[in-house]
């Protein structure tokens, strides 16, 4: 019985949903998001041994997700045609929490992709500011002023402010 | 707005996202490593991601535990499995697979994990994460009341008097839906088990929830005395500053405020957001714990 597919498989397992997620935070569909958490999770099959190894195996896959993500991006950008409409950034929401979802969505998508993937790495998938820099391919200074400009347009953001004051 | 409350709304945008099943059997497939003889094996462990993540993980701890011999690493204070960790506090610790992580934020993310939060709080963070599954729950007993709602019996850990309540299903999460398949839960439908370890003179209870009922057996049988040299790091987030350094200098460790734009002296009212190594990991007495201290950042509407 090969241990590295067991292996392998459990972590894919438990880690599939999140990693989607973060994929729909960072600006995909849901199908999209699927697709690149998929192809980094192929990634990351193909090169276990270094993935098991990793001294953090969530920031190591991360960064493959963030890799897969601008290899998507760079494909689409190759075969887009322009619209005069925006494209949804992600699906409906399916618990009727649409003020939030549309909140969030919004204020994500005004950051800007730089700080976006920043503040997503930072507070939805936890990585520390060493392991987004390492993650984002940049100096931990540039990490840290993306994630604080991040922040501090979040925090500006009154749809969001109304969000955190109507779950508190 | 500060980051707890960023990663609140993160999470909770997040879990309005539905998703498939994970595509394991397409990526292995993909992948080039299948040796053909674990297609069983994979579909089995497809439908059990299908129903919820961490049974995976339940049906990992089962199966390698038996099958690994324990090891004793020069720098461990306690023998460990293969694939396994420690988490522990007050002294008592239980063994985890190593990929049930930490969830810094305490919020949910990701479902499979090995949660360490003080007395009184609630296995979710108020927006709608749920968790509490296939975790490790620690809660210090002087506020919780102890075992007082389980049936339990004595015993000892390491010569330190205890006591077990054993697995036993405590609920369900759904309800069956002929038409739906299930409903009520959008984690799928199935027994909740439950068990717990009380040890008095330390003041902690651990409580196991799984859906696996040998899971929380195993864990509780793995309970053990943190020898001396080893502390379990404390969960100090939520404290100030200057209240979390003290906590830490108490057992013998080393507070680092790690503050907001850097540096490592910065205001003592501010929170604790987050601990390096995390709440509960076990580490030699003297080591260094780093706090991330929240920024306090005021809106500006």
């Amino acid at each position: 019985v090969s241990g590295t597919d067991e292996e392998f498989a459990e972590y894919a397992s438990m880690r599939w949903m999140s990693l989607v997620r973060a994929g729909v935070l960072l600006g995909c569909s849901s199908a999209d998001a699927e697709d690149v958490a998929q192809a980094a999770l192929l990634r990351c099959y193909q090169a276990w041994d270094k993935v098991a190894a990793a001294r953090d195996r969530d920031a190591y896959v991360y960064t493959v997700v963030v890799n897969c993500l601008r290899d998507s991006l760079r494909r689409r950008w190759r075969g887009e045609t322009p619209t005069e409409s925006v494209p949804e950034l992600a699906e409906p929401d399916r618990t009727g929490d649409i003020d939030v979802v549309d909140a969030v969505d919004r204020a994500l998508a005004g950051l800007g992709d730089d700080a976006r993937v920043a503040i997503v790495l930072r507070y939805y998938a936890h990585l520390t500011d060493e392991q987004a820099a390492e993650a984002l391919g940049i100096p931990l200074g540039t990490a840290k002023s993306r994630i604080a400009r991040g922040l501090e347009r979040l925090s500006a953001d009154p749809a969001l402010s109304e969000a955190i004051r109507g779950t508190s | 707005m500060n980051e707890r409350e960023v990663t609140a709304l993160l999470e909770r945008r997040a879990a309005a996202v539905a998703t498939s099943d994970p595509p394991i059997d397409a990526i292995l497939d993909a992948g080039g490593r299948d040796s053909g003889g674990h297609r069983h094996r994979r579909a089995f462990l497809a439908a059990a991601a299908a129903l919820m993540l961490v049974v995976a993980a339940g049906v990992a701890w089962d199966s390698a535990r038996d099958e690994s011999s324990p090891s004793l690493p020069t720098d461990a204070p306690l023998p460990t499995h293969e694939g396994f960790r420690w988490v522990g506090m007050n002294g008592i610790a239980v063994e985890v697979p190593l990929s049930w992580a930490t969830d810094a934020v305490h919020c949910g993310t990701p479902l499979s994990d090995t949660v360490v939060f003080p007395a009184g709080v609630k296995a979710n963070c108020g927006l709608g994460a749920t968790k509490s599954f296939s975790v490790a729950r620690f809660v210090v007993a002087s506020t919780s009341g102890g075992l007082q709602n389980v049936t339990h019996r004595s015993t000892t850990i390491d010569g330190v008097p205890a006591r077990v309540g054993d697995a036993s299903r405590v609920f369900s999460t759904g309800t069956p839906d002929p038409g739906n398949g299930c409903s009520g839960s959008s984690l799928g439908c199935f027994p909740l088990y439950g068990g717990a370890i009380y040890v008095p003179s330390r003041d902690v209870v651990i409580w196991v929830e799984s859906p696996h009922k040998q899971t929380v057996t195993d864990i509780i049988d793995s309970a053990r005395v943190i020898p001396g040299g080893y502390v379990a790091v404390p969960d100090v987030t939520g404290m100030q500053q200057s209240l979390a350094a003290d906590t830490l200098g108490t057992l013998d460790l080393d507070p680092e405020p790690q503050c907001p734009g850097g540096g490592h002296v910065c205001d003592g009212s501010l929170v604790v957001w987050r601990l390096e190594p995390a709440a509960g990991t076990i580490v030699n007495t003297g080591s260094r714990v780093a706090m991330v201290v929240a920024s306090e950042i005021v809106a500006t509407q």
